[in-house]
């Protein structure tokens, strides 16, 4: 079988540290076709250990597009060009031979650099844990479809649920926003009767997680939008903009809630 | 009060006043437009909408201050949002592109707003100072025909009218947004709102430039 092998020019962010310097590395890599991006990595760290020289720190997890922990800059994409794709399900193919590849960490300042492509995503755990969550009373788990929901409210849930909390947005967007993440959390409890008890306590709550976090604001350029891998909608940053309105109108004793 | 200034201090809050004094601006410049057109019937229509205007006395004066007050808190929230937005990313890409063909005015959003200050300000000091407290005798609108006549400043009026149409087609889809008015069904009519907005203001205003320009040439 010919070797159809392309022959790549990788520039890697490498940095050893949050406080040290960084800088571009480059390899010269010859990489299959049929290779993710992230198993072209796998080689290439194969090939510095065993020259003795330190891997190029990534992270990755499920490798199926769905967990979120894969998450890089190539050539100026979070997660490649590629629409709808993950770092993971990005395969060599898309490149062309002789190429220069670019890979970066997602850059902002709520997410500081772990180690060469490795950020600190911890900011969103906090988000989500300030309100992204529904409470059930406890006892036998509820029947299935015992509440009745139509289909396009589901519809609108579930997409926004589709999000997998990779923290491509923030890495799109020239402020850093996280508002598209954000707003698909909302969203996903904010239009089901399961939602309801928490709907602007919820909102209000996350909110003021992400403000305090040192996420920028949303400058509607919808970026996000666009690199998005599971191709979460901006109308979720509207109905999170109206949700959170109307709790400021309407949620009692607001004082109390805020930190 | 207490509530009010934590909910307006947060991104989304910041945001609801950018829109808020937005959607005031452009119903502003709607009137502002209006009244500009007087000018189309000649020197005495339009010196009669000015002494219209003039008449109201006090009342005229309350809408400037408040018409003050409404562009200060749009320039400072702009200038503050743009401040704290920058700080969020301290660290830029080597290569930096998008899936998206992102329009320029909403990228350039404060840019072209600090454009839009330093036009206001010579804008301003050449119209409306000149009128209240310069004028010697002279009619706004031989100001403002004698100030035409200069093509350096026409040419600066038409950019500047031109970067208004390009903030104001990015800031009204924008502001509805905020407001958290986004439909399927109703997202093409804001587009098209805030793109006819844009020719509204940018090549509408600058129209009047560009007659008293060319018409002063040719009279000549």
């Amino acid at each position: 079988m010919a070797n159809n092998h392309l022959h790549l020019t990788l520039k890697i962010w490498r940095q050893e540290s949050p406080e040290a310097k960084g800088y571009f590395e480059e390899f010269k890599e010859e990489v299959s076709p049929d290779a993710s991006i992230l198993e072209m990595l796998d080689d290439l760290n194969n090939r510095l250990e065993a020259e003795g020289k330190r891997p190029v720190a990534f992270e990755s997890d499920c490798r199926e597009g769905i967990c979120g922990t894969c998450g890089i800059v190539i050539n100026g994409h979070p997660h490649g060009s590629l629409p709808k794709t993950a770092t993971c399900q990005l395969h060599m193919r898309n490149f062309n031979d002789g190429e220069t590849i670019y890979l970066e960490p997602f850059r902002a300042a709520a997410f500081p650099i772990i180690k060469d492509l490795i950020v600190d995503r911890s900011k969103f755990d906090n988000i989500q844990q300030a309100g992204g969550y529904v409470s059930f009373n406890t006892g036998s788990a509820p029947d299935a479809n015992s509440i009745p929901i139509s289909k396009d409210i589901a519809d609108l849930a579930l997409d926004a649920a589709e999000c997998i909390g990779c923290g491509a947005c923030v890495a799109a967007c020239k402020n850093s926003s996280a508002m598209l993440f954000v707003s698909a959390k909302v969203s996903q409890f904010a239009v089901l009767p399961q939602g309801q008890p928490e709907r602007y306590e919820r909102v209000h709550e996350m909110v003021m997680a992400m403000d305090e976090s040192g996420f920028g604001s949303c400058t509607n350029t919808y970026a996000c939008e666009a690199e998005c891998p599971k191709g979460i909608s901006v109308s979720n940053i509207a109905r999170m903009n109206r949700e959170f309105l109307k709790a400021e109108i309407k949620i009692p004793k607001l004082e109390v809630k805020l930190r | 009060m207490g509530w009010l200034t934590n909910s307006m201090s947060t991104s989304i809050g910041k945001k609801t006043i950018q829109a808020v004094t937005g959607i005031l601006l452009i119903l502003f410049l709607i009137v502002h437009f209006a009244g500009n057109y007087t000018i189309w019937g000649g020197e005495e229509t339009f010196t009669a909408y000015v002494s219209t205007l003039e008449s109201f006395g006090w009342f005229t004066h309350v809408i400037e201050i408040l018409l003050a007050l409404v562009f200060i808190i749009h320039i400072y929230v702009g200038l503050k949002l743009a401040w704290d937005n920058n700080k969020a990313k301290p660290q830029k890409y080597e290569v930096y592109k998008s899936n998206k063909l992102i329009d320029f005015s909403a990228r350039y959003t404060w840019q072209t707003g600090v454009l839009i200050l330093i036009f206001l300000i010579i804008h301003l000091l050449t119209f409306w100072y000149e009128f209240k407290f310069n004028a010697n005798g002279r009619e706004l609108y031989q100001i403002v025909t004698d100030w035409f006549r200069n093509p350096v400043y026409s040419l600066f009026y038409i950019l500047m009218l031109i970067t208004v149409g390009v903030h104001v087609s990015h800031g009204f889809k924008s502001a509805i947004q905020t407001f958290g008015w986004n439909h399927p069904k109703y997202n093409s009519w804001i587009e098209k709102t805030s793109t006819f907005l844009a020719w509204l203001f940018g090549l509408g205003f600058s129209l009047i430039p560009l007659y008293f320009y060319f018409t002063s040439v040719g009279g000549k």
